[in-house]
């Protein structure tokens, strides 16, 4: 009787799982259709087109308009193709597309961080791009070198550069000239940003700050100064080696400690950083600092939300003379995702994306610095002197993209970097601390 | 044959006859009978069926799956190889980070929990007492329960600012200058705790039912033989309510495991900053799982934090035969 009864349990489970395989079946069945199916409809209604998505997130303002307006010109100019615009929240539409992608059902063209195109290389979500890239003599040359090296893994390229940003000086004039400086003479060196700054500081007796001449955290953190101080990044991408406790980085951290944090005191610090926000409590553009290191879009919130701000600029101060005006940039990638139905065409798109006429209209509309070295550099454009600045400000600009051996190594850099403003390690030994346990994660890792 | 009662796991709303378990001596009556039987035994699972694939489909199947994972080197797209326990081997031995979450995690739970079940029992012994206009205030300290996430900790950000803010503001009245919280990493858990404080609704909730439902005759008898309020409160309604405490303190303690938003929002670059301190267990783990793809790496962890979570629950299960009352009788 026993054995019936689990037997007939027995039975009703399998029914429940034959169901239930069945149900997922259905489901992974039309999940199968539904590319195809809207492909198959998009071809009664728009005469055989192949339908593409294109996933970012650029969903309001300025540019959601230039995207569309690019997406819209892409569709026109040829009839084989139709690219709709798709887009979910910064941040969330990564995790989407990865998910997608596990699925098998990605989009067609996604726009990804050039800083991590290799890790989505090696774990096979992205397309491999050197097959199209040999059909094109002479395309990666459209782009700037620091650019088209991020996205290579295994010498093959698995995204087009599509923007990137660089970081350099602003100032205000206004309060150069208040303080008894040549508003047309912006400083060159660490030595005479500080001495600048300190002119330009409004800080009561008690310490409680006014206004900071200069802060080297303000809207960028300290990675900025020690990428400046010597150009170079934290990883010798060559040699699959940590550089973080290199002389220069452990001096641009005690001269960021010595000279702001312990100069000023942390708390005084932590309480006049803490009113820094976007737009309006923009440090620059409420006057919080005189002088801000940013990247060209610092020139739109001043335009917006502080007109009469008569401001200038410049590259950053180099450590000491000829040490040079380093800068950092991030920026973008078109990518196909791993598994994308019509590559063929996502690559056309991706072609005309990263092609100058796009280019240029998007540098015209957002002030993104773009990737293609052409569109950057048209007369029209660099009228604009912030635009122009952006685009000399790239001789200057390394990028630093996240080794595979090595994912995520800031996360063990910077906790160590606070400590150092806390006064609890030297910039020495955070650096140090920071190197072994960089070099630790890259032994596991390779 | 002899007869069994045989427990079966039907939902208890189906119940089976007795006689159903009673074998006869004609084979045929059995097979009859073992036929209806079979034919309950399907309506039962059929009645229960929506909750059963649901769970297969969307819990179940998931579950087992991580634990599959949290053994090989899975990265969602690419590759799942056997590891064997090599994942947890670098949890334990070589991840400078998972320590840390480890620790700011427990601090979070042993201090977090104990402030708000207090609270908690001291806000609702306040807004139980029948005074007018309790009501009002039992709504009001609600309200926060009703707002939820990164609009809260966006507002809490505001509220902690070290010179605007208006927690310091009030500090500054009582001449206290507030820390940074925000930015001090000795301050960022405690901001956290005080946080958690302003949420107390439904706990409050839950232990202002059950002071409700405390026999009122109980204190009558303590109020004659010369209790004061104190010592009613104490020889009374902490006992009687002590099943609620005990419910609340598990349930409080497991979502005090799984802090997350919390972290992600108010921390530096979402990486548990400043130094480390806001580092949750969850907070490294997503970072593990979808910033750095490892999710094996990340299953292993989750199995990990379950094996916590199950162990703390289970020590507080055994340690509560020694304080929480049941009105059925100590089961000592």
């Amino acid at each position: 009787m026993k054995q019936r009864l689990r037997l007939g349990m027995g039975l009703v489970l399998a029914l429940i799982l034959t169901v239930t395989a069945a149900l997922a079946g259905c489901a992974s069945k039309n999940d199968g259709n539904s590319p195809g199916s809207s492909s198959e409809s998009g071809n009664s209604s728009s005469g055989g087109k192949i339908q593409l998505e294109l996933w970012d997130w650029w969903g309001d303002g300025q540019y959601k308009q230039v995207i569309e307006k690019i997406v819209d010109d892409f569709n026109k100019s040829q009839d084989k193709i139709e690219v709709k615009h798709v887009f979910y929240p910064w941040g969330d539409v990564w995790t989407k597309a990865l998910a997608a992608t596990a699925a098998g059902n990605p989009p067609d063209v996604i726009i990804q961080d050039i800083n991590s195109v290799p890790s989505r290389a090696k774990a096979k979500q992205a397309t491999d791009l050197q097959p199209y890239i040999e059909k094109e003599p002479g395309f990666k040359d459209k782009f700037y070198p620091q650019l088209w090296n991020a996205t290579i893994y295994n010498g093959h390229s698995y995204g087009i550069p599509f923007t990137t940003d660089t970081r350099f000086l602003f100032y205000d004039k206004d309060a150069f000239k208040a303080a008894g400086l040549d508003p047309e003479k912006p400083p060159t060196t660490w030595d005479e940003l500080l001495a600048d700054a300190r002119k330009l500081d409004d800080v009561s007796k008690d310490g409680k700050i006014k206004r900071l001449g200069f802060y080297p955290m303000a809207h960028t953190d300290w990675d900025i100064m020690a990428y400046n101080s010597d150009g170079k990044d934290f990883i010798d991408q060559q040699n699959h080696k940590a550089m973080i406790n290199t002389p220069t980085k452990v001096a641009a951290i005690q001269w960021i400690y010595d000279n702001f944090i312990k100069y000023y005191g942390k708390k005084n610090i932590d309480a006049f950083t803490a009113e820094f926000g976007n737009d309006m409590s923009n440090p620059f553009v409420s006057g919080k600092v005189a002088m801000i290191v940013q990247t060209a879009t610092e020139f739109t919130k001043v335009r917006d939300f502080a007109p009469d701000k008569n401001y200038g600029m410049a590259p950053i101060p180099e450590r000491v003379k000829g040490s040079g005006h380093w800068s950092w940039g991030g920026g973008f990638t078109a990518e196909i995702p791993y598994g994308a139905k019509h590559p063929d065409a996502s690559w056309e798109f991706i072609k005309y994306l990263t092609d100058k006429p796009a280019q240029t209209y998007w540098a015209s509309q957002v002030y993104d610095s773009v990737a293609n070295i052409e569109a950057s550099k048209d007369p029209e454009l660099l009228k604009n002197p912030v635009y122009k600045m952006a685009t000399d400000n790239m001789q200057w600009t390394i990028l630093t993209p996240t080794p595979l051996y090595a994912p995520n190594y800031m996360s063990l850099v910077k906790p160590n970097v606070d400590e150092v403003w806390l006064g609890k390690k030297t910039p020495q030994q955070a650096m140090d601390d920071s190197q072994k346990a960089v070099e630790d994660l890259i032994k596991q890792n390779s | 044959m002899p007869e069994e009662a045989i427990s079966f796991p039907l939902s208890s709303g189906i119940s089976i006859p007795d006689t159903f378990y009673r074998s006869g001596s004609d084979d045929v009556a059995t097979q009859q009978r073992s036929r209806s039987r079979w034919k309950k035994t399907l309506t039962g699972y059929s009645f229960i069926a929506p909750w059963l694939i649901g769970f297969i489909v969307f819990t179940g199947g998931p579950l087992l799956f991580s634990l599959y994972v949290s053994f090989t080197n899975y990265d969602v797209t690419s590759r799942m190889d056997w590891v064997g326990l090599d994942n947890f081997k670098r949890m334990f031995n070589s991840d400078p980070l998972f320590w840390k979450s480890v620790y700011n995690t427990l601090w979070y739970v042993f201090i977090g929990v104990p402030f708000s079940t207090v609270g908690a029992i001291l806000l609702s012994t306040l807004l139980s007492q029948k005074v007018w206009g309790a009501g009002f205030f039992r709504m009001l300290f609600y309200m926060p329960t009703v707002l939820s996430g990164v609009a809260v900790y966006t507002l809490w950000m505001q509220m902690l600012g070290p010179s605007t803010g208006l927690v310091n503001t009030i500090l500054r009245f009582f001449g206290i200058d507030g820390p940074a919280w925000l930015s001090d990493p000795a301050w960022t858990k405690p901001a956290l705790v005080l946080m958690r404080l302003w949420s107390l609704g439904t706990s409050m909730m839950l232990y202002l039912s059950a002071m409700h439902s405390v026999p009122e005759q109980l204190y009558e008898a303590a109020e004659i033989d010369g209790a004061g309020r104190v010592r009613r409160f104490f020889i009374i309604t902490l006992p009687m309510i002590s099943p609620i405490i005990f419910f609340d303190i598990i349930v409080s303690m497991i979502g005090a495991f799984q802090v997350f938003q919390e972290a992600y929002v108010m921390s530096k670059d979402n990486q548990g900053g400043p130094a480390s301190s806001l580092l949750f267990y969850n907070l490294h783990l997503f970072n593990q799982a979808f910033t750095n793809f490892n999710m094996g790496y990340a299953a292993a962890m989750a199995w990990f934090l379950f094996l916590i979570v199950m162990a703390i629950t289970l020590v507080n299960m055994a340690v509560s035969k020694y304080w929480v009352h049941y009105e059925g009788g100590d089961k000592r």
